[in-house]
């Protein structure tokens, strides 16, 4: 990967450009159900339906996006679903709603605590 | 003190992000416990960061053991390797010591930062905690290097 590709990696439109081919779903459910496959493994899955070029150039896309991490350990690389960008787009749109929601259960447990203690204070 | 692992797998399970910071940031944030105590589930981290030293998490919030460690390598601000064992309920408690490796490195202005997890059972409650948790621990240090304030909590 280039340095350029590595920041514009961050960027969504290279991750949902990613998400919208069907193989590449394919590919990220399959290290969804294993993670670390090799890219042997990977491309042999496919084997009936394209090329390993067509494989490789699939999960280029996939590095590109972020979506995928590989590590090489001896001659074989291996490939690993990263989580990280879809918790980003989840953090973007989701995100605010799980803060408020966080925010009024702790209103609610602050109150509840008000009364007890008030509750406290009478009985004394 | 835990013993070290000879670790021959490849790894179980990695997580990558980029953080517009440099790595030197990235290394104090993840060595230093006023840090760590607002991206790692309220972990106050406690260790020299000397190979071979040990090293503990402690929740800031009751003074409970999270995790007990040591440093098997520092290399401030390229990488970093633990040997964990989790100890924060008795499930993960019950799973043996893992490996993790954090490295860190510089790609324009930004910090590419790489976890990964070796030795540990596909099935068992580190690795689901690894799994669930990471993303957390990650976007939250992200934010906090990013903007100062760390994700609201959970």
């Amino acid at each position: 990967m280039t340095e350029r590709s590595h920041i514009v990696g961050a960027r969504l439109d290279e991750v949902f450009q990613a998400l919208a081919d069907p193989t590449r779903r394919g590919i990220l459910d399959r290290l969804f159900s294993n993670e670390g496959q090799s890219v042997n493994e990977i491309a042999a899955a496919f084997a009936d339906d394209m090329t390993r070029f067509g494989v490789m150039k699939h999960l280029g896309v996939l590095e590109n996006a972020g979506l995928i991490v590989t590590r090489r350990v001896g001659r074989e690389k291996h490939c690993y679903l990263n989580p990280v960008p879809i918790k980003q787009i989840h953090d973007r749109w989701i995100g605010k709603y799980a803060e408020r929601r966080t925010t009024a259960l702790m209103a609610i447990k602050r109150r509840a605590e008000e009364k007890s203690s008030v509750g406290a204070t009478r009985r004394d | 003190m835990l013993e070290q692992l000879v670790v021959t797998e490849k790894p179980v399970h990695v997580e990558q992000i980029f953080i517009n910071a440099t790595p030197e940031q990235v290394w104090d944030a993840i060595t230093d416990p006023d840090y760590t105590a607002q991206f790692f589930y309220n972990g106050r981290v406690k260790s020299d960061f000397t190979n071979g030293a040990s090293l503990t998490y402690i929740d800031q919030r009751d003074g409970s053991l999270q995790i007990e460690g040591i440093v098997v390598e520092a290399d401030r601000p390229r990488r970093l390797v633990l040997d964990e064992k989790y100890v924060w309920n008795p499930d993960v408690a019950a799973d043996p010591v893992h490996r993790e490796v954090w490295e860190l490195e510089p790609v324009g202005k930004m910090c590419k930062l790489t976890v990964s997890f070796y030795e540990v059972a596909l099935d068992c409650a580190t690795m689901k905690s690894i799994v669930g948790g990471l993303p957390f621990i990650v976007s939250g240090l992200k934010t906090l290097l990013e903007t100062g304030k760390p994700l609201p909590a959970r």
